[in-house]
C-alpha cells in the first residue's frame, strides 16, 4: 500500500477490468505511482474521511484528483460527491467523473455537484487510454490545486 | 235693441172708465166705481194710470209690491223712472201709440225697482178716454213675470242640455209615441250607427222599419212593452244599411210626459265588447290548452303564494285533486326534509318579488320522488307590486341522472388517467433504469474485450503470427461496432423521453449547417449539391437537425459509389403541412422493401456494401412522428432515392409534451 499521505490519485472503480485498463493507461505515462484504487463509494468515503478500514489516515491530506465512476455498489458516485461537498475538509478536491453513461441527466447532476470534468469512457481502448492519460497528465502535472 | 210692440185697436167702451150723466146711473156708477176701486186696490198686478206726458196719476198697492215705490213717491213722477236706461225709448213709443188710440198688449219687458233690482214684467197699456172721446192718458197693468221668466229660461236651458245629451249620446236613442208606436225622434248616433237618415225613421212605426222587423218590433212585443213598460234584449244582431253585422243591447222603457206615454229605446253597440269577450274567451281557451299541453307542471299563485290554479299535468303527475291542492296543499307532495329550504327560499322571493328558482323533489302518483327545476316569475303592476306568481316545474330527474352519470364517469376517467399516468411513469422509470444499465453495463464488457485484446497485441504481439493478430483485430472491430450499436440504440430510446422545444426556424440555414458539418472527405465527394427554396419549419430544431444529419449522411453514403454523386434538397407547403425532401442519385432501393426502411435494425444493404447500424432512419421516423408529420421514401435500385418528410404548419398541443 502506498504511503497514504503521498497519494495523488484516488481511483473509485468497481469494475476490475476497467480499473486495470485505467491503471495501465496511467502507467504508460508514469502517472500511476501514487494511486489508490477503491472498489465502491463507501470505501471511497472511508478513505477520504479516515474511517473504517482507513481509520487513522489524515483527511486533511488531499489527492490531486479523484477519478470517480458513477455506478458503484453500496454508495454510488453521486452520494460520494454529495458527502464530499458537504464537508469542509473534502469539498475542494477536484473530481473527474469517469463513466460509461452518456445520459444528459447524469452530466447535469454531476456538474451541479461541482465535478471538474466529465469523461465518457470510450469502448475503443485506444481512445479510452488517451482520455485517461490526458486527464491524469492535466490534473497531476498542470493543474494547481487550492491550498 | 228695440222690442217690437204688438198692438191692436182698442174696442170702444168695453173696458174703459166712463163718465155717466144719468143721476140714477150716477149712483150705480159710484157703486161700480167703488167696486172697481176695490178690485184695483186688491190686485197683485200693478195698475197705474198716467198722463199722455207720462206723469203718474194713480198707483195701486199692487204697484208698490211690484215696483217698491209707495203711491206717495210715485204719483206725480214720470213713468220713465221705472225704465232701464237702454229701454228709455220704449216709453216714447208707448206714449206715441197711446196718443194714436192704440193698445199695447202683453208686452214683455224689463223695469227697475226702487231697490235697483231688475224685474221682468208683462205689461198691457190702454188709452184713457174721457166722456168726449178725448184721449187723456193711459192705464198700465203690469205683472211681475221675473220668476216665470227665470223658470222658462231654466227650462229652455235644461231642454238644451238634454237635447245636447240626446244629440251627442254614444248610445242610440229612439223615442216613440207609446200609443201609436211611431218614431218621434232619433238621435244622430243611432242614425249614423245604422246608416239610415233621421227622416227615414221619423213618423214610422217601429215594426215598419225593416231592420227591426221580426226582431223586437213585432206588435206582440210592442203590446208587451205597453203592458210591462220595459223590455230588454241583451244581445241583438242587426244589419246596418251597408250590410255590416253588429250586435246591440236594446232596452225599451215607457215613461210619461205631461200625462202622455212615451217610449224610449236605448240601443247600444256592443259589437266591440262582444268581440273582446269572444277574444278573451279564445285567449283563455288557448292558455288552458297550452298550459295543459306542455310537459311541465304549471300553476298560478296569489302574491302570498297561495296557489289557486294548477294545470292538468300537475294533477296527472301528483295524482291529487284540486281540492287537495288548493292554497298550501302543494306542500303535501314535497319531501318533508327539503320543504323547510323551499319555504325559506319562498319567503325570500315573496319579500323581494324576485324570480324564484330552485330544484327540489316532488312526489309522483306512484309515491316516488323525481327532481324538478322550479321557476316562478312574478307578474307585477306598474308600481312593482306582485299581482300573481306564474310557476313551472320541469322534470330534470333524467337530466340530473345523466349529469350525475357524467360526473361519475369523469371522476372515474380522471382516476383512470391518474392510474395510467402513474403506470406510465413507472414504466418510464423502468425504461430509464434499463437504458442506464444498457448504457453503462453493456459497454463496460466491450471496453474489456477491446482493451484486453489490445493488451494482448501490445504485450504479446511479437509472439503471434499475422493470422493471430488479424483475429484479435476482428475482436476489437466487432467490440467497437457493438459499442456503436448501443450508442445508436440509446439515442433512439432517449428520443421518446426527450422534451420537445418547438420554435419556428429557417430550414435552409439548417440544411447548410448540416451539410457543412459533414466529414470534409465525404462532403467533397458530392459533386452536385443543390438546395431549393425551403419553407420555414416549425418544430424542435435540434431534433430536425438530427433528421437532416441522418438523411443527408445517408444520401452521401449511398451515392458514394457513383461517378458524380448528386444531392438535391427541396420543399413545399400544402394543406397545413410543410413538406421537405432529400434526393440523391445513389444506390437506391427496391420500392417493395420501402416499408422496411424505417424499422429499427432494418437494412436493405449489406454491411460490406454500406456500413451502418440500421437505426438512423428509425430515428428519423420517430422524430417526424413525434412532430405529427409523415415520412416516406421512393427509390429504384441504382437509380437514387428520395426521402420525404412533412411537418405541420401549426403546433398541435397533443404532441407538445409527451411523457
Amino acid at each position: 500500500m502506498e504511503n497514504p499521505n503521498s497519494v495523488e490519485i484516488l481511483l473509485v472503480e468497481d469494475n476490475p477490468f476497467d480499473a486495470e485498463l485505467t491503471l495501465r493507461s496511467l502507467n504508460k505515462r508514469n502517472l500511476a505511482n501514487h494511486i489508490v484504487h477503491v472498489k465502491d463509494g463507501q470505501e471511497a468515503l472511508d478513505w477520504l474521511f479516515g474511517a473504517g478500514a482507513y481509520a487513522g489516515r489524515d483527511p486533511s491530506h488531499h489527492p490531486k484528483v479523484i477519478l470517480l465512476d458513477l455506478k458503484l455498489p453500496k454508495v454510488d458516485g453521486f452520494e460520494v460527491l454529495q458527502a464530499m461537498r458537504a464537508d469542509e475538509r473534502t469539498r475542494r478536491i477536484p473530481v473527474v467523473v469517469l463513466t460509461s453513461s452518456r445520459e444528459q441527466q447524469d452530466v447535469i447532476r454531476s456538474y451541479d455537484l461541482g465535478v471538474s470534468s466529465y469523461i465518457v469512457k470510450p469502448v475503443d481502448f485506444e481512445k479510452f487510454s488517451a482520455a485517461v492519460a490526458e486527464a491524469g497528465h492535466y490534473w497531476l502535472l498542470l493543474n494547481h490545486p487550492p491550498g | 235693441m228695440k222690442t217690437p210692440i204688438a198692438s191692436e185697436r182698442s174696442v170702444e167702451g168695453s173696458d174703459s172708465v166712463l163718465a155717466f150723466t144719468d143721476k140714477v146711473e150716477r149712483e150705480r156708477a159710484e157703486e161700480a166705481q167703488a167696486r172697481l176701486a176695490a178690485i184695483v186696490n186688491s190686485s197683485h198686478d200693478a195698475i197705474i194710470s198716467k198722463t199722455l206726458n207720462g206723469i203718474i196719476t194713480s198707483w195701486n198697492p199692487g204697484s208698490e209690491k211690484v215696483f217698491g215705490y209707495p203711491a206717495a213717491e210715485a204719483i206725480g213722477k214720470p213713468m220713465l223712472m221705472l225704465f232701464p236706461p237702454e229701454r228709455a225709448e220704449e216709453e216714447k213709443e208707448i206714449l206715441t201709440r197711446i196718443a194714436r188710440g192704440e193698445r199695447v198688449e202683453h208686452f214683455e219687458t224689463e223695469r227697475i225697482r226702487k231697490d235697483g233690482k231688475r224685474i221682468h214684467i208683462s205689461v198691457t197699456i190702454a188709452p184713457i178716454i174721457d166722456g168726449s172721446g178725448r184721449i187723456i192718458g193711459a192705464s198700465t197693468i203690469a205683472r211681475d213675470i221675473t220668476e216665470r221668466k227665470q223658470m222658462a229660461d231654466k227650462l229652455a236651458a235644461s231642454e238644451g242640455r238634454y237635447r245636447r245629451l240626446f244629440e251627442t249620446a254614444k248610445d242610440g236613442i229612439l223615442i216613440l209615441d207609446a200609443a201609436s208606436g211611431r218614431v218621434v225622434d232619433v238621435n244622430p248616433f243611432l242614425s249614423e250607427l245604422l246608416g239610415y237618415s233621421h227622416t227615414f225613421f221619423l213618423g214610422k212605426q217601429l215594426w215598419e222599419i225593416g231592420l227591426f222587423k221580426d226582431i223586437v218590433a213585432s206588435k206582440e212585443a210592442f203590446l208587451e212593452l205597453q203592458a210591462t213598460d220595459y223590455i230588454r234584449y241583451e244581445d241583438l244582431p242587426l244589419e246596418t244599411a251597408d250590410g255590416r253585422k253588429i250586435a246591440v243591447e236594446f232596452i225599451s222603457s215607457v215613461y210619461r210626459v205631461d200625462g202622455a206615454k212615451v217610449i224610449q229605446c236605448s240601443i247600444r253597440d256592443i259589437t266591440e265588447r262582444r268581440n273582446a269577450e269572444a277574444e278573451a274567451k279564445a285567449n283563455a281557451e288557448r292558455f288552458r290548452a297550452m298550459a295543459n299541453s306542455m310537459s311541465q307542471l304549471a300553476w298560478i299563485a296569489k302574491p302570498d303564494v297561495f296557489i289557486f290554479w294548477y294545470n292538468d299535468r300537475w294533477y296527472d303527475y301528483t295524482g291529487t285533486t284540486p281540492e287537495q291542492m288548493e292554497g298550501w296543499g302543494w306542500q303535501s307532495v314535497h319531501d318533508p326534509e327539503v320543504l323547510p329550504q323551499v319555504m325559506a327560499q319562498w319567503t325570500v322571493a315573496i319579500a323581494t318579488g324576485e324570480v324564484f328558482e330552485m330544484e327540489f323533489p316532488l312526489r309522483g302518483a306512484d309515491g316516488k320522488f323525481r327532481r324538478f327545476l322550479t321557476r316562478a316569475v312574478p307578474l307585477k303592476d306598474a308600481e312593482g307590486k306582485v299581482l300573481q306568481w306564474f310557476g313551472t316545474n320541469t322534470d330534470v330527474e333524467e337530466l340530473k341522472g345523466a349529469q350525475d352519470e357524467i360526473r361519475r364517469l369523469n371522476l372515474e376517467l380522471e382516476q383512470r388517467v391518474v392510474e395510467r399516468t402513474a403506470q406510465l411513469k413507472a414504466a418510464n422509470k423502468e425504461l430509464e433504469a434499463f437504458s442506464y444499465s444498457v448504457s453503462h453495463d453493456l459497454r463496460a464488457p466491450l471496453r474489456g474485450l477491446d482493451g484486453f485484446s489490445r493488451m494482448v497485441l501490445e504485450d504479446y504481439g511479437p509472439k503471434l503470427d499475422d493470422e493471430g493478430r488479424r483475429l484479435l483485430n476482428v475482436v476489437c472491430g466487432e467490440a467497437k461496432r457493438m459499442g456503436q450499436l448501443i450508442d445508436d440504440l440509446l439515442a433512439f430510446a432517449r428520443l421518446g423521453r426527450q422534451e420537445m422545444k418547438t420554435t419556428e426556424f429557417d430550414m435552409t440555414v439548417l440544411v447548410q449547417d448540416v451539410f457543412a458539418s459533414l466529414d470534409p472527405v465525404e462532403r467533397k465527394r458530392v459533386l452536385h449539391f443543390e438546395v431549393k427554396p425551403l419553407p420555414l419549419a416549425l418544430g424542435d430544431r435540434s431534433m430536425i437537425q438530427q433528421v437532416l444529419v441522418n438523411l443527408i449522411a445517408n444520401a452521401v453514403k449511398f451515392s458514394g459509389n457513383k461517378p458524380a454523386p448528386s444531392l438535391e434538397i427541396g420543399g413545399s407547403t400544402a394543406d397545413g403541412f410543410n413538406m421537405y425532401y432529400v434526393k440523391d442519385n445513389g444506390a437506391g432501393f427496391d420500392q417493395r422493401f420501402a416499408p422496411k426502411l424505417f424499422g429499427v435494425f432494418q437494412r436493405l444493404h449489406s454491411e460490406a456494401e454500406f456500413p451502418g447500424t440500421g437505426v438512423g432512419l428509425a430515428l428519423v421516423q420517430r422524430i417526424i412522428h413525434r412532430h405529427g408529420g409523415k415520412v416516406w421514401a421512393e427509390g429504384k435500385p441504382n437509380a437514387g432515392a428520395t426521402f420525404h418528410f412533412t411537418l405541420p404548419t401549426r403546433i398541435k398541443p397533443s404532441y407538445g409534451k409527451p411523457k
